[in-house]
């Protein structure tokens, strides 16, 4: 059996897997796929893919022939085997990851766009395979290679007293075939200890901390830039306010309880539904029969049934009696979109009703004016047949 | 000079060593528990003894007490002796240590689950248990002194100093922080309020990471590393700037875990540059035991023992340098409350504790029993699995931690969360949760497959309890040379070396919590502030036994996202009746603390009994039997009168009227749940905390109410 051989295989099979992973995510949130720096990372990724195939099958081809290279593999393969799992299983990982990172982002809508962040992510992960492969290459080849010359060790050897000429600056230790000069005379049950000096760039890294404890306590405490948390959170709201703004500025998202109107859209009306079965069928239940909260099909209102009533209970929350304030989650739209589903469940007639609460509302003795006027006929007969159909679908849903 | 003959005592070391085995299992499965709840949270089965709240502290007492503990004492009874050439000066002081240390786990194992907590993070243990705690370490503390002071070797080696340091600082933190009043047998609250009881807690808890499970293990990496690397130590001197610099910064860093709470400003940047100025010489540390094994490389690449230290130094290395990045405000504000803290202390435990444990385990075992380790490569096969292990933990968690944070913090253009619904921020990593159960399991198993190894070393072996050895005796003068280094004379001399230490960590302790307590500017008062009625209290109580704090914090930071989220900042005057703190220290839910009046009482209701029907998707464990579990009214005399005692301004003589508040209070919740179709039992817990959580914040809430009126 060869096992280089099995290797190069595995490892072209786990460096598809982010690409496995990339097309669902690319599934899911397809539309911008295709823009100029996705191309271009894609290109690398294939053109990467493409050289690590080929390095592989090179390996394959050269490692199925001499024995030179069956000896020397007997002694590496236990290594390889290592190092093949870690690696499969960081691959895997970030192929997993990648996924996970790119429904999250696609769901959130942020300014990275998921899927540039995922073929960063991918070629990177491809770049590490194909050093690795490289790397298995160069190693295979070393192996048929004739032995050394004396010439190349003495090179080598130089080229190591270099290395140990370097880390005696880094580390100002005695060199181990020395340290019998720096041996402290004592033992402690056989353990000797050495008197090596302290390596230079670690005091130096302690030096630093405490300059910057002491430069961070005057920043903070004595000159005056230093902000405390308070003041931080103060302009933290401040850049929030004047971004909010300047993005309301531009937008049209600015309904509230005096210019709200019912909508009687289809698509704003389901928009409406999915906001409430994502948000308060837990308290009003699917078709609005009400359970810790009110029935919101009868004509019973606590707070007024009107359209602006409705909108503005939704909006503030009634605190005392643990409605929420929706007003921090949901945005104006979308509190109109809802506030119109409710109104249109008027007059339906839910599974399991909870008893009436508050009073009879009748649009034409509420105090409210203008805007509601407008609508005053819908509340008792609300609008599309999508309405009569809805008590019966949820019904069953909760069957 | 006359030589002594003389035995080391083996037998203690090895029923310590089985002890470690036993609980590093039991730990750790524990462990796994917990972590496969989060994923699938019907596993509690129901039941109160095996909810999340009350098993996480189980696992955390349990691994770090119990396994880490332990194996403390293993490494200690082995290595002090031979390192001072004496017995244990006491064999009856070694067995009462073992012992005692075995019935306080097996009590932390029986009431913990039966929600007796005082809810202080690693601290959770009740008085008395606290108080059996207290004596067993002063009696290994004795018993390691005197075996000190009778040595039969002239210095004390590096090991020994930390040793001495663990065991005076520990014994300090642990009785500091656990001065509480007991109200009965099993219940006390705590002597500090809100801001201050939060500072000590963890100053405390901070510390029992940097003297429970740093400082001793350091030792025993002094001793072990270089016993089986065969090399010698690489630096005295370097073991001397870190030792003493590590225990004086140590101290100060507990703030770190307060950043952005309500902790005075001062106090939280004291934490955050000590815990920078700790880098240097927790690496010191690293180093020495990194360098010690030059010219012994090659080996490492065989002997498995070898192997194990190298990646726990490694880890030890990696997580002192992440935890002074974790005290930067910035930084700690993406991990503080998320998985980031939990990956960073796994990192730690998994790898430095747990792997230095093993490596300690895999030579101690084989030269006590006389015999080669019964299979090498199933030794290295636990080394790969092991580390396997710790990878599939942490990174998935780093993942959960950056996602969820991310999630948290998104706002849409026109100023709104992009995830108002925290749950939902739940869901998106519970994959993650499962990779890390994952990770654990496997861990786990490589320990098993250790367990498995040793038994059958141990099965082949021949142990030999007294082990003879020879040494002569300390003469009584003793002049130094001239040339010695100064800190040779402080070695010789154990109680100045204590003593030294006990100053050292005392100082920065006192210069944080002194003013904290004395100067009132640190924690202005609030008037709308009043204390918690007699009914809350007793909610207080449940939540606090059902150690909701595990997952729920009650501190909101003053961060645009989470008073969005929340409502307003948490106020350090807000807390000053919390006897004591619940800020909590991870949100696997939402924070609580201005939940007051959110929901009504009857979403509580629901809530409590089956939590899936108020939040689908929810992880929360079901809470139906609170419905049905009575309140122990006769109690609320003591704790009223308890609450006097500790500050809290009761009016004279309203323990009496105290029960006539609560049956009123329970009275109007049964009535609010009735318009809403719930019939409640009005003396049962579910009551009870629902009138805790619809208080919770509201005091400063209302205070916002009047003001926007005028």
């Amino acid at each position: 059996m060869n096992k280089a051989k099995i290797i190069a295989t595995i490892i072209l099979s786990t460096g598809a897997l982010p690409l496995l992973a990339q097309a669902t995510g690319a599934a899911t949130s397809s539309s911008s796929f295709m823009n100029g720096p996705n191309i271009m990372l894609g290109l690398v990724a294939i053109a990467q893919l493409i050289a690590i195939v080929s390095v592989a099958g090179y390996i394959r081809k050269i490692s199925g022939r001499t024995d030179q290279f069956i000896k020397m593999r007997k002694i590496k393969d236990a290594q390889n085997v290592k190092h093949l799992i870690l690696l499969a299983v960081f691959t895997g990982f970030s192929g997993m990851a990648v996924a996970q990172d790119a429904t999250a982002a696609a769901a959130s809508g942020s300014s990275m766009d998921p899927n540039t962040l995922m073929l960063l992510v991918l070629n990177f992960v491809l770049l590490l395979v194909f050093a690795y492969v490289v790397r298995l290459l160069f190693k295979t080849v070393s192996w048929l290679m004739p032995p050394k010359t004396a010439e190349e060790i003495a090179v080598e050897a130089a080229a190591e007293e270099k290395q140990t000429t370097f880390s005696k600056v880094f580390t100002d230790a005695v060199p181990v075939e020395r340290e019998d000069e720096i041996m402290l005379d004592h033992e402690y049950d056989g353990i000797r200890e050495l008197d090596n000096n302290l390596p230079p760039w670690w005091v130096w890294m302690f030096y630093a901390t405490i300059i910057y404890a002491f430069v961070y306590l005057i920043y903070y405490h004595v000159l005056p830039y230093g902000q405390s948390q308070e003041e931080e959170y103060i302009s933290e709201l401040k850049q929030a306010d004047m971004e909010k703004e300047a993005y309301l500025a531009t937008a049209k998202n600015l309904i509230d309880e005096n210019s709200v109107v019912y909508l009687e859209d289809a698509a704003d009306l389901a928009a409406g539904k999915t906001i409430y079965l994502a948000n308060c069928q837990a308290c009003h239940q699917a078709d609005g029969g009400g359970g810790v909260g009110p029935n919101l099909t009868d004509e019973y209102w606590i707070h007024g049934g009107g359209m602006s009533d409705i909108f503005k209970t939704v909006k503030y929350g009634v605190p005392t009696k643990g409605m929420i304030a929706w007003e921090s989650q949901l945005n104006p739209t979308q509190m109109a979109q809802v506030s119109s589903f409710i109104h249109s469940l008027s007059g339906t007639v839910p599974a399991s009703p909870k008893e009436p609460q508050g009073e009879v509302w009748r649009p034409e003795n509420s105090d409210e004016i203008a805007p509601d006027s407008l609508i005053k006929e819908e509340p008792i007969t609300p609008a599309p047949e999508v309405e009569k159909e809805e008590p019966d679908k949820a019904t069953a849903a909760v069957k | 000079m006359k030589i002594e003959k003389f035995y080391y005592d083996n037998q203690i070391v090895k029923l310590f060593a089985y002890a470690t085995m036993l609980w590093g299992v039991v730990g750790m499965l524990v462990g796994l528990y917990a972590a496969l709840q989060l994923v699938f949270p019907w596993l509690s089965g129901g039941i109160p003894y095996t909810t999340f709240g009350r098993i996480r502290p189980l696992h955390t007492n349990a691994v770090i007490f119990a396994f880490v503990g332990n194996g403390i004492f293993t490494g200690v009874y082995y290595s002090l002796q031979r390192l001072l050439k004496s017995r244990m000066w006491s064999d009856k002081l070694s067995k009462i240590n073992f012992w005692g240390w075995q019935l306080i786990i097996v009590a932390a194992a029986i009431t913990l689950p039966l929600g007796f907590t005082s809810s202080k993070e690693y601290a959770e243990l009740e008085w008395p248990i606290d108080i059996a705690i207290a004596i067993i370490w002063v009696i290994f503390g004795l018993n390691m002194m005197m075996t000190i002071i009778k040595r039969r070797e002239r210095h004390l080696y590096v090991a020994i100093w930390f040793y001495i340091g663990t065991f005076v600082t520990v014994a300090v933190l642990h009785i500091v922080n656990s001065f509480e009043l007991p109200i009965s047998f099993m219940k006390s609250y705590s002597w500090y309020a809100g801001v201050q009881d939060a500072l000590v807690q963890w100053w405390y808890g901070h510390n029992a990471v940097a003297f429970f499970l740093t400082t001793p293990y350091l030792g025993l990496m002094y001793y072990f590393v270089p016993k089986a690397a065969n090399r010698p130590v690489y630096s005295y001197r370097l073991s001397i700037i870190h030792f003493w610099a590590l225990i004086f910064l140590y101290i100060w860093a507990g703030p770190h875990h307060l950043l952005y709470t309500s902790l005075p400003d001062w106090a939280q940047n004291l934490g955050t540059v000590f815990s920078i100025m700790l880098i240097a010489p927790s690496w010191g540390g690293m180093l020495n035991g990194l360098l010690t094994l030059r010219g012994a490389w090659d080996r490492v690449r065989e002997d498995p023992v070898l192997k194990f230290f190298v990646v726990a130094i490694t880890a030890y290395g990696m997580s002192t340098f992440e935890g002074p990045m974790l005290s930067i405000k910035s930084i700690n504000a993406i991990s503080h409350f998320t998985d980031w803290t939990i990956a960073h202390v796994h990192i730690g435990g998994l790898g430095w504790n747990g792997f230095l444990t093993f490596g300690m385990l895999y030579w101690l075992i084989p030269k006590m029993w006389n015999i080669k380790l019964y299979s090498r490569s199933l030794a290295n096969a636990h080394f790969w699995i092991g580390t396997l292990g710790i990878l599939f933990y942490a990174l998935p968690l780093y993942w959960a931690a950056f996602t969820q944070w991310a999630m948290w913090q998104e706002f849409t253009k026109d100023g709104f969360l992009a995830y108002p619904n925290f749950l939902e921020t739940v869901i998106q990593i519970l994959p993650m949760y499962a990779m890390r159960a994952l990770g654990g399991l496997l861990y786990l198993t490589g320990t098993l497959m250790m367990v498995y190894n040793l038994g059958a070393t141990i099965k082949r072996g021949s142990f030999v309890k007294n082990e003879g050895a020879e040494a002569p005796a300390l003469e009584k003068v003793y002049k130094g040379h001239e040339t010695d280094h100064w800190h040779r004379k402080l070695e010789r001399r154990p109680m100045q070396l204590l003593v030294a230490s006990l100053v050292v960590i005392l100082i920065g302790g006192i210069v944080e919590m002194v003013p904290t307590f004395l100067v009132d500017s640190n924690v202005p008062t609030i008037a709308a502030v009043k204390p918690y009625t007699p009914l809350e209290l007793h909610g207080r109580d449940v939540y606090i036994s059902e150690g909701c704090n595990n997952c729920h914090t009650q501190m909101i930071r003053p961060f645009r996202h989470e008073t969005e989220r929340y409502g307003e900042y948490s106020k350090s005057g807000e807390f000053v009746y919390d006897h004591p703190h619940l800020w909590g220290s991870k949100r696997t839910g939402p924070d609580l603390h201005r939940v007051g009046g959110k929901y009504p009482d009857s979403w509580h209701y629901n809530h409590m009994i089956e939590p899936e029907r108020m939040s689908p998707g929810s992880i929360m464990p079901v809470y139906s039997w609170m419905a049905t579990t009575p309140i122990d009214t006769s109690m609320t005399r003591a704790k009223i009168n308890a609450m006097r005692t500790l500050g809290v301004p009761y009016a004279e003589g309203y323990e009496h009227e105290a029960n006539a508040d609560v049956v009123a209070q329970q009275n109007e919740i049964v009535e609010s749940l009735a318009v809403d179709n719930i019939t409640a039992e009005p003396n049962s817990e579910l009551v009870a905390i629902i009138a805790y959580l619809q208080r919770l914040g509201t005091d400063i809430k209302m205070a916002d109410q009047t003001s926007e009126n005028q």
